[in-house]
């Protein structure tokens, strides 16, 4: 729309410079009357210059709110960013590449209790001070703003601003490089405070100490008295009493099982997990594990066989942990191969890790629930067919366990014909 | 031999009794304590081997125990007995020295009286 008015303007403009021009040089024809003729010689000759003038005036005139419609555009261009800045949630802010404040947003006010005016002009780092979570201040060429200037790189990290006011509040922040023709030219900086978040962490991890504590005392009550009746003298009671008796026990243990995986669960994805990090000699761990499984082994009349290539190196890591992987992936296999199969645990070492693998002659993964397999709660159709008691959080605790120890799993697996687990932790 | 008494401070009745039990029936005197003012003012009448600690207890609770103990630099051999396992309550009772915990609901009767004995021949109590 601009460009068509730029051109009837030009159009027009041109036209008339011509007529003026035109007019300039014109004379009139001859008259019979000499003295009108000069009259009307004169009047078209200024006639020309007039419309020439007229012409140079309204042009410079144009040129002028063209400027100011410019000038208008800026400025509401201005505006818009202005309500844009104020309105976002997130603090933002920006610096040259000097480090010297250039926005400071109205989030930015709020959370830190500056004004855009205390703010704009001086260094990021003389204004707002970081602060670690020991309650120490960061140096200005520790934080991220500084290494985003020097090397051009988006960071976002979690750290603690301190207010005008002395008080200190976490914040999430992301600072970007601004780049001009290759060049960092500022950073901009998007602040959020995450007070809510971690105290949102805060309730969720006393909620599973909470729940921890109220959940296990009555199940170590039960267990305890159960534990003294079975223990003791059984003269009196039927047979049945008895088998009742273990059926509580037996129950109660599988209740603790769960709630310890349930909690060890929201430890691991919070992070809460207590460590005891010792060397572990894996080779020792999963016998001693075999050890424990062998009555079910022996139900189901399963052959296992332990293949150990030496020297298998210990890991660093914390033993139950460990001990939860080859425990469940060593239930999984007894669990879900028909009676008479064969379960092979292999251990060897390689690169820099303890390899340990378990085979079975098992049901298998089905092709299309493979991606699911280590996802929490999810248990396979076949698995279901076998066990309807499971819960579903073997894998994902040992996937989660994997994980955390900077290790690796992963399966083949054949339907019908047995599916091995691999699993890689670092040494 | 003289009975190796055991301070066991606990304010779950139902687990204080069954505790007790088994403890007597493995040869040990027993004094209960129902929260941790109690068990520190029977640890003063003298005479404790060992202490088995609940850790969350009404008046006060086991932390603050562990506390007292470090302060008077009383150095009875303590077991604590608890169902909190978290990275901060396990790495608050680390705070007091090496001290010897157990998961309630992950251990057997039988298991505690072996930690119990144990702990009592290492200490030479």
């Amino acid at each position: 729309m601009r460009n068509i008015r730029f051109f009837l303007k030009m159009i027009v403009g041109v036209c008339v410079g011509l007529l003026a021009v035109v007019l300039m040089f014109s004379r009139v024809g001859r008259l019979a009357d000499p003295q009108l003729e000069t009259v009307l010689d004169i009047c078209v000759r200024y006639g020309g210059w007039a419309v020439a003038v007229i012409l140079v005036l309204v042009w410079a005139l144009d040129h002028d709110s063209g400027d100011e419609d410019r000038k208008n555009e800026q400025a509401r261009e201005q505006a818009k960013d202005d309500v844009m800045l104020s309105s976002i949630g997130e603090g933002v802010l920006a610096t040259d590449k000097e480090g010297v404040v250039t926005v400071f947003n109205k989030t930015c006010e709020h959370m830190l209790g500056w004004t855009s005016t205390d703010a704009i002009g001086k260094k990021l780092v003389d204004v707002v001070q970081m602060i670690d979570d020991r309650g120490h201040e960061i140096s200005a060429a520790d934080r991220p703003l500084a290494q985003t200037l020097a090397q051009g790189i988006t960071s976002s990290f979690v750290q603690n601003y301190r207010r005008k006011d002395g008080t200190t509040f976490p914040v999430s922040i992301t600072v970007s490089p601004i780049l001009h023709e290759g060049d960092i030219d500022g950073a901009i900086a998007v602040v959020r405070d995450v007070t809510k978040e971690k105290e949102i962490d805060r309730a969720k991890t006393e909620f599973v100490s909470l729940a921890s504590h109220q959940l296990r005392t009555p199940l170590s009550i039960i267990n305890w008295y159960v534990e003294t009746l079975l223990a003791g003298d059984h003269r009196g009671w039927t047979p049945d009493q008895v088998t009742y008796l273990k059926q509580v026990y037996e129950s109660a243990g599988r209740m603790a099982e769960l709630v310890d995986s349930l909690l060890n669960i929201s430890r691991l994805e919070m992070g809460t997990m207590a460590m005891r990090v010792e060397e572990i000699d894996v080779v020792r761990l999963a016998q001693e594990v075999v050890t424990e499984l062998d009555p079910d082994i022996r139900k189901y009349h399963h052959t296992l066989a332990m293949q150990v290539q030496d020297p298998v190196p210990h890991v660093l890591f914390d033993r139950r942990f460990i001990w939860i992987i080859v425990l469940n992936l060593l239930t999984n296999a007894i669990k879900y191969t028909p009676e008479h199969g064969t379960i092979t645990v292999k251990l060897f070492g390689e690169e820099g890790f303890v390899c340990l693998n378990v085979s079975d002659t098992g049901v298998g993964i089905p092709d299309d629930q493979r991606e699911m397999i280590f996802s929490k709660m999810f248990r396979a159709e076949n698995a279901k067919m076998i066990d309807s008691q499971g819960s579903g959080l073997g894998l994902y605790m040992v996937k989660s366990i994997v994980d955390r120890a900077g290790g690796t799993i992963s399966f083949s697996s054949s339907v019908g014909k047995g599916t091995t687990f691999y699993v890689r932790l670092p040494i | 031999m003289n009975q190796q008494h055991i301070l066991l401070v606990e304010d779950e009745v139902a687990v204080a009794k069954i505790l007790r039990i088994k403890l007597e029936e493995a040869g040990f005197q027993v004094t209960v304590a129902v929260n941790g003012k109690e068990g520190l003012d029977r640890l003063a009448d003298g005479g404790v081997d060992l202490i088995l600690l609940d850790l969350l207890m009404p008046v006060m609770n086991g932390f603050q125990v562990l506390e007292a103990l470090q302060k008077k630099q009383n150095s009875t051999p303590v077991i604590v007995l608890t169902n909190l396992g978290q990275k901060d309550d396990i790495e608050q009772i680390q705070k007091f020295g090496p001290i010897d915990y157990l998961i309630k609901s992950d251990t057997p009767l039988t298991k505690i009286l072996e930690q119990v004995n144990a702990k009592l021949q290492k200490t030479g109590g």
